[in-house]
């Protein structure tokens, strides 16, 4: 891997990122409203009559820079990001806003971590199964089943879910990531986030098992015919390490790079997902900062976004030379 | 130079949704899968037109009826929490959700197929700008931009919303499409013709492309299923067009009004079974359009 | 080569042990759920489910990003105001003072404070720390949230002994206890703050919370013990100055715990396995209460099925300066074609519409006084829906029916730009009232052009706001003001300059009326006269249409708890988001035991 190569792929990271900034900012700034006007109207929405409310505004928003030009305010938060500082709420003035962000991002990041490798092995396994000569047929018979699934929207498949387990019995909570009386704190917890997780990851996992098992099927029977899986059974390895050892590892690989150009939609499908479930993640901030109009925490919210989809690009990109041999040995000839 | 966007788009194109099987596919299979597929997706917008004569838009004003009747003979699926008879909901409902998934589609797979092909067949400087385009479109998550402009624009309509998937949405598809080329490029026929001295374009266009209908056709249903799957996903969070009242606003207007925990089971359980149906043709569709655009699967492995 | 029979352990039956032991271990952890609850038994516990994450932990009342973490329980259980102000029974109950008296001007003001309160860290409450905390109000610039009025009117302050302090103030004011030092619709916009935490700290950014400091602290029955984005949970503080001088009792619950009630399906389940010991104001509806008590019947509502009335009715603002909006006749064809009951329904469904007759809240002093003057409301026909009328006004204006749309006599169609909530701002119910608006007005031949915003776009398009013009015709909004004393909601339409007043109507002779009623202390005799001059110029010029009176269901739980307010015992205003809920909280006893 050569220099050149990681330091291209490094720079394409920047440029994304940067891109991403700006129109994200421009966005927000150009839609109507103001975090000030939103906190000036809530209090009018609470039945606090605001004299002069248009006078209370213009002051705040000359206090938060909010009065200057659009070029002197974008130039001000690139100047920012370029320190790595991402600002203070204006909502939520004094706040920092990488406390808000770090308060939601566990959450998040938990529940598509969790959910991404469960499926993603399970569904992986299961495909290899599926093409392998010897899998009984009951385990084949799943097959059809498992793809009707990846066929329904993982929401329809979340009220599914909810009806069944949380309104019709009482087996698991409707919302929330704590119990409303659990105040345990640190290992103690687990038990209490993970029962409080099961429906949502559900959702999830269900609806796209059935998509990692076609796609590792379909590899794994470009992977069948090898030479070197008979190599290996004329060897007279075990069945199981021929499978695991040699056919997986080769049929996963271009799976992985699937995951992740995939990883961006799954972080977008989070979103629903967390508003369905109540989930107090970064969607459920995206969706509070963009009705109160907080910039600051609208920016790094999707900054975020689009750091961790483009990063996962990245890093697979410097990673994939050492999953797959023969781009190193291309490369370098 | 992106190397795990390539192996993606290679995965995409060669292997994709196919279901290779060891043994060969009797053509029988195939035109049962595609019937199968053209009848759940298509079926209900049908029987939605043939309706319509029978059920006046009336029936779907607000108010129209006295508020969530159970079924009955006067309204074979009762009426929702706003008085409205939601058989009417339901034929006048499908055509909205299919609209906007059908322009998501085929604005989608123009500006893709246009793309793919161009990058593809031209090569060099044009392939490296239009790569480095889409490579960065792939990282900015649909769903989460399409919420943010809805939400701080004050939603889309209908026509905008289908275009704005599609701008969003077409990056993988080129991708795929261009490494389709790259392959089909180096084929005699298209040899012959570029030594025949025809313009680039027609080769293009009039040469190339035909030959990659069925594959074309393949991407235009997984954009159709995605543009579905994004559209009702906005309407789930109240962000869907205004005024519009579709399967997906439906589900969303039951829920918020509590039909769940109230039983009000005729209220939103048929747009979901809809959309199950929907989905699940779309997903047929794109099985047995794979496995026609793509030989190689269809003859499987010796 | 033949196909070997597998027997041993294949491919399949160890993926499918790696399936096996993900799923265990999950199913564990389901099962092993330590329900550990909380220090206080459940039948000692009192579960409020209303919040709003507390993004920030800002427990400053002057900074506005306190707004969500103080209405968790921190006004209403860990800080307390100078009086309380019973909406319910139009009574003061002096808290942190004992009382007030004007000079004859009405511009100076003394409050007396009450001996013996006490911090929560034990330090003695004070005329120092008012003092400060108004000067500080005064001299923070831009205003402080809340803070508008009382720099608006007062101009100086000063200590008079310990226990007393002074305002001056700018002009005659006999409200000003009433608006701003008492809780005046849901708080009251003047908190003292403690002068020996607050006087090192910097006012502008403090944040005031430190649980292991014991911050915030405040002089209230609680102290906030645990605070997450999903609940804030306060326990009792059993030094409470009010136990010491026997001035109040300990409340019965041991803990109170602010927490989600979750959407509506949520809510209606952990109301009927008693989850929850009160939901309402957003969730559940009133079908879903209904639910809820079929399944539950300890379950009781504020009165009925519709629950207790939010004091903002919804209404519709004319932009009077826009033609023809300009015209009172052309407000009231208007009006006639819209169909209130069906508006009110969508919000109340399946309980009865609750049309709004004017934009006074249906609370028992302005029936009383709209009763005396039933003979305007019958002149004046507010919530009549018909659309002939609206047909007969505007053909007498000259206006031509073509394609069922109302053409004018310039050729133009009559059109109406309607700036309107959508379900971003309050609410999913707002998209099924958008369309109900634009039904209604498209039936009768208008052409209309929608616009709905998320609060935001409603706020920029607001003139009062934005220091703009308005370039709607119709403007959705909740109309704020009184409470028992009409003269809140009737300043509202004055022309006075800085008024919220985004339609800029603008009438000298109910200026004039209105102006003389805010010189005169609240329920003095003069006042049902003036009410009556100034109701029948706002009736017959109608400058704002009032929508629905806004009833929202307020579920009490009796399974655990007793002694809440109801319609029937009126005790107290139920609203556990009001800072008034800690005179509920200090009159609830248990139901077991």
């Amino acid at each position: 891997m050569s220099f050149s190569y990681v330091a291209r792929r490094v720079g394409f990271f920047l440029f994304v990122v940067w891109l991403a900034a700006t129109v994200i900012f421009v966005i927000v700034h150009l839609a109507p409203g103001d975090p000030i006007s939103y906190q000036v109207g809530r209090m009018a929405a609470q039945g606090q009559g605001v004299q002069d409310g248009a006078l209370l505004i213009a002051q705040y928003k000359k206090q938060f820079g909010l009065d200057q030009s659009l070029l002197h305010q974008y130039f001000a938060y690139m100047d920012q990001l370029a320190h790595g500082n991402l600002g203070y709420s204006i909502t939520n003035f004094p706040t920092k806003t990488t406390l808000l962000v770090g308060q939601a991002l566990p959450w998040t990041l938990g529940l598509l971590l969790t959910t991404i490798v469960i499926s993603f092995v399970i569904g992986s396994l299961l495909g290899g199964l599926m093409a392998w000569r010897t899998t009984p047929r009951f385990v084949r018979s799943l097959l059809p089943g498992l793809m009707a699934f990846a066929a329904v929207p993982y929401y329809i498949v979340a009220l599914g879910l909810l009806y069944v387990f949380a309104y019709r019995t009482q087996l698991l909570p409707a919302n929330g990531a704590r119990g409303v009386l659990n105040d345990s704190t640190g290992l103690a917890a687990i038990p209490d986030i993970l029962r409080h997780s099961i429906l949502p990851a559900l959702s999830i996992i269900v609806a796209v098992i059935g998509f990692w098992m076609l796609g590792t099927r379909s590899t794994m029977i470009s992977v069948l015919g090898s030479d070197y899986l008979l190599l290996a059974e004329a060897k007279g390895l075990s069945e199981t390490r021929i499978f695991m050892r040699y056919a997986m590892r080769t049929a996963l690989v271009p799976q992985i790079t699937v995951l992740a150009v995939w990883i961006g939609g799954v972080l977008s499908g989070a979103i629903l997902v967390e508003t369905i479930f109540a989930y107090p993640g970064l969607g459920e901030l995206l969706v509070t900062s963009i009705n109160g109009r907080d910039y600051p925490v609208i920016e790094a919210v999707g900054l975020a976004i689009v750091v961790s989809t483009a990063g996962a690009l990245l890093v697979l990109d410097l990673l994939f030379p050492l999953l797959d041999p023969r781009v190193r040995y291309e490369r370098n000839s | 130079m992106n190397a795990t966007a390539e192996t993606a788009s290679a995965v995409a194109s060669a292997a994709g949704l196919g279901l290779q099987s060891p043994r060969s596919n009797s053509r029988g299979r195939l035109g049962l899968g595609l019937a199968c597929g053209v009848l759940l997706a298509l079926g209900p917008l049908v029987a939605s037109w043939i309706a319509r004569p029978f059920v006046s838009h009336h029936q779907v004003l607000l108010f129209a009826y006295d508020v969530t009747l159970r079924p009955s003979s006067a309204h074979l699926l009762g009426t929702d929490g706003q008085g409205r008879d939601v058989v009417a909901t339901l034929v006048y409902g499908i055509t909205p959700t299919l609209e906007i998934g059908l322009l998501a589609g085929v604005i989608g797979v123009i500006i893709g197929t246009v793309v793919g092909v161009v990058a593809g067949y031209m090569g060099g400087s044009v392939d490296a700008i239009i790569r480095t385009f889409s490579d960065v479109m792939l990282c900015i998550p649909a769903f989460a931009l399409l919420v943010i402009i809805a939400a701080l624009f004050g939603t889309l309509s209908v026509t905008w919303l289908g275009i704005a998937i599609a701008l969003l949405s077409w990056p993988l598809p080129a991708r795929a499409i261009r490494s389709q080329i790259l392959s089909l490029r180096e084929q005699n026929f298209v040899v012959m013709s570029k030594l025949s001295n025809r313009s680039g374009l027609s080769i293009m266009f009039l040469e190339i492309l035909p030959n990659m209908l069925p594959y074309v056709m393949a991407t235009f249903v997984g954009l159709v299923s995605f543009g579905l799957l994004t559209a009702i996903g906005l309407e789930l969070l109240g962000l869907g067009p205004i005024g519009v009242v579709d399967l997906g606003s439906m589900i969303q207007s039951a829920l918020t009004y509590g039909a769940l925990s109230q039983g009000l089971w005729w209220w939103w359980a048929p747009p979901a079974i809809l959309l199950v149906c929907l989905f699940l043709g779309l997903f047929f569709l794109s099985l047995t359009v794979d496995r026609i655009s793509n030989p190689r699967l269809a003859g499987g492995r010796g | 080569m033949q196909r070997r029979k597998r027997v041993r352990l294949g491919p399949a039956m160890t993926a499918l042990a790696v399936v096996a032991a993900i799923t265990s271990a999950v199913v564990a952890a389901t099962v092993a759920n330590a329900r550990t609850g909380t220090s206080a038994p459940r039948s000692r516990t009192l579960i409020i489910g209303q919040f709003r994450p507390p993004t920030g932990y800002i427990a400053n009342p002057y900074l506005g990003a306190s707004d969500s973490f103080v209405s968790d329980g921190l006004h209403q259980l860990v800080y307390e105001p100078l009086f309380y102000d019973n909406a319910e029974t139009g009574k003061e109950e002096p808290w942190l003072a004992t009382g007030f008296s004007y000079d004859k001007s009405y511009t100076h003001l003394t409050i007396q404070l009450r001996k013996g309160v006490k911090w929560n860290d034990g330090v003695a409450l004070t005329s120092k720390d008012a003092v400060y905390t108004m000067n500080q109000i005064l001299s923070t610039h831009p205003t402080p949230w809340r803070s508008g009025n009382m720099q608006a009117s007062v101009a100086s302050v000063r200590a008079k002994g310990p226990y007393a302090f002074v305002l001056t103030l700018k002009a005659p004011n006999p409200r000003f206890v009433y608006t701003d030092l008492s809780t005046y619709i849901y708080t009251s916009n003047f908190q003292v703050l403690p002068w020996h935490i607050f006087h090192t700290q910097k006012f502008t950014t403090f944040a005031n919370f430190d649980l292991k400091k014991g911050w915030p602290i405040g002089t209230g029955p609680y102290r906030v013990t645990s605070a997450t984005q999903t609940a804030v949970t306060l326990t009792r503080n059993d030094n409470w100055w009010a136990l010491k001088t026997g001035f109040s009792h300990a409340p019965a619950p041991k803990q109170v715990v602010f927490t989600g009630p979750g959407p509506e399906d949520t809510a209606v389940a952990n109301l009927e396995h008693n989850t929850l010991d009160y939901a309402g104001e957003i969730v559940p509806t009133v079908a879903g209460f209904i639910t809820a008590q079929k399944a539950n019947p300890k379950l009781i509502n504020w009165s009925g099925q519709l629950g207790w009335d939010d004091p903002c009715p919804f209404s519709l603002t004319f932009n009077t300066l826009h033609k023809p909006w300009d015209d009172p006749q052309m407000r009231w064809a208007l009006n006639y074609a819209l169909n209130k009951s069906q508006f009110s329904s969508l919000f109340n469904s399946p309980g009865p519409a609750s049309p709004a007759v004017t934009t006074f809240p249906a609370y028992d002093p302005f029936n009383a006084l709209l009763k005396q003057n039933a003979d305007l409301l019958k002149r004046y026909p507010t919530i009549k829906y018909s659309p002939q009328t609206t047909a007969q006004i505007l053909q007498s204006k000259g206006y031509k029916q073509s394609n069922g749309k109302w053409i004018g006599p310039d050729g133009q169609p009559l059109a109406v730009t309607v700036n309107i909530f959508n379900a971003a701002a309050l609410g999913p119910t707002w998209q099924n009232a958008d369309n109900l608006v634009q039904q209604n007005l498209e039936q009768a031949g208008f052409t209309v052009n929608m616009q709905p915003g998320d609060f935001n776009a409603i706020i920029a398009a607001r003139p009062s706001y934005s220091g703009g013009t308005a370039n709607w015709d119709l403007q959705s909004w909740f109309e704020c003001g009184s409470l028992t004393d009409p003269w809140a909601t009737f300043n509202r339409y004055t022309g006075a300059p800085g008024n919220d007043n985004a339609g800029q109507w603008n009438n000298a002779q109910y200026n004039a009326i209105v102006k003389q009623m805010g010189q005169v202390a609240p329920g003095d005799k003069r006042i049902a006269a003036q009410f009556r001059k100034a109701l029948s110029i706002l009736l017959g010029e109608l400058p704002v249409i009032a929508l629905n009176q806004r009833p929202t269901p307020v579920v009490f739980n009796t399974t655990y708890w007793t002694g809440w307010p109801t319609a029937k015992n009126p005790w107290h205003v139920p609203a556990p988001w009001w800072q008034d809920f800690h005179q509920v909280v200090l009159g609830l006893k248990p139901a077991k035991g």
